[in-house]
């Protein structure tokens, strides 16, 4: 654990995955990237090797990301997200389609989605990071699995 | 491959996706223009709405007029004083009135005349009593 600040940038593409993937808008995922890299460069000294470090990052990421869809979403009455310039790009593999339809999930399935399906992580490791017990990050899988379903119908 | 096998694939293609950069283009925020004139509107009428005490507008009608009596004579000050607090202890009374039933024309007339009287003593004891 000497090079623990080495540490911290070689978890930026996994940060940066799971920003992205809450947040849709382009620079509220920067921003959250920034402050996880920030969190985790601040805090490494406490970090005590009760657990993985990979575990604890994924930990600040989701947390920190959810803190900021929630604050979105709150105002999102008031203020709206409008792209510069609408942008139609050709989606083979249908991962554009999902990660719109990732909009209609709750900010805790959206998470759930992220960790389980797209990070592979077991039910256990993704209720840690989202704060949450294994039987209520089930729950979050099953629902968000079972409304995309509905949305996406069959998968390209 | 069935649909959850779908999923976990695509999601996966996204993951690698996410790394490479973020699937949607720089978006710039706006305020919503009808939830923002919505919020105005309720700003305004919350305003507007808002309890004031009616017998403060009453009083500051006679704003100005309460000057300060300076009276030299020690039993003459003593006397306006005794009346003064009097004067003062009517106009609360009917101040008071005025806050529980705003709407009691009486109320309204008795606190105006509770605050005439207190200038007109003062206008009687700043001519030298």
């Amino acid at each position: 654990m000497a090079e623990r600040p080495q540490a911290a940038t070689e978890f930026a593409p996994l940060v940066r995955r799971i920003v992205r993937g809450m947040l849709r808008n382009p620079h509220d995922a920067e921003d959250a990237e920034q402050e996880t890299l920030c969190l985790i460069l601040a805090h490494l000294r406490d970090f005590q090797d009760r657990g993985s470090l990979e575990g604890w990052v994924r930990r600040i990421a989701t947390r920190v990301s959810l803190a900021l869809l929630r604050k979105r979403r709150l105002w999102s009455w008031l203020i709206e997200d409008v792209a510069a310039a609408p942008v139609s790009v050709p989606d083979p593999d249908g991962f554009r389609k999902l990660y719109d339809a990732l909009d209609r999930l709750s900010g805790r399935e959206r998470a759930v989605f992220i960790l389980h399906y797209q990070e592979e992580l077991s039910f256990a490791d993704v209720a840690a990071a989202v704060g949450c017990r294994e039987g209520t990050a089930r729950n979050y899988a099953f629902r968000a699995s079972t409304k995309l379903r509905r949305l996406l119908g069959d998968l390209a | 491959m069935t649909w959850e096998e779908k999923l976990r694939a695509t999601s996966a293609e996204l993951g690698r996706q996410l790394e490479r950069s973020h699937p949607n283009p720089p978006r710039r925020r706006r305020l919503r223009p009808v939830a923002a004139a919505g919020a105005v509107v309720l700003a305004v009428a919350a305003i507007l709405a808002w309890p004031r005490d009616p017998a403060a507008s009453i009083e500051a009608q006679y704003a100005g007029q309460f000057v300060e009596v300076r009276i030299d004579d020690p039993e003459l000050r003593r006397e306006f004083e005794a009346a003064l607090a009097q004067v003062d202890k009517a106009i609360a009374l009917a101040k008071n009135a005025v806050r529980r039933s705003p709407g009691t024309p009486e109320f309204v007339e008795l606190c105006h005349l509770a605050l005439r009287a207190k200038v007109r003593l003062i206008q009687a004891y700043s001519q030298g009593g």
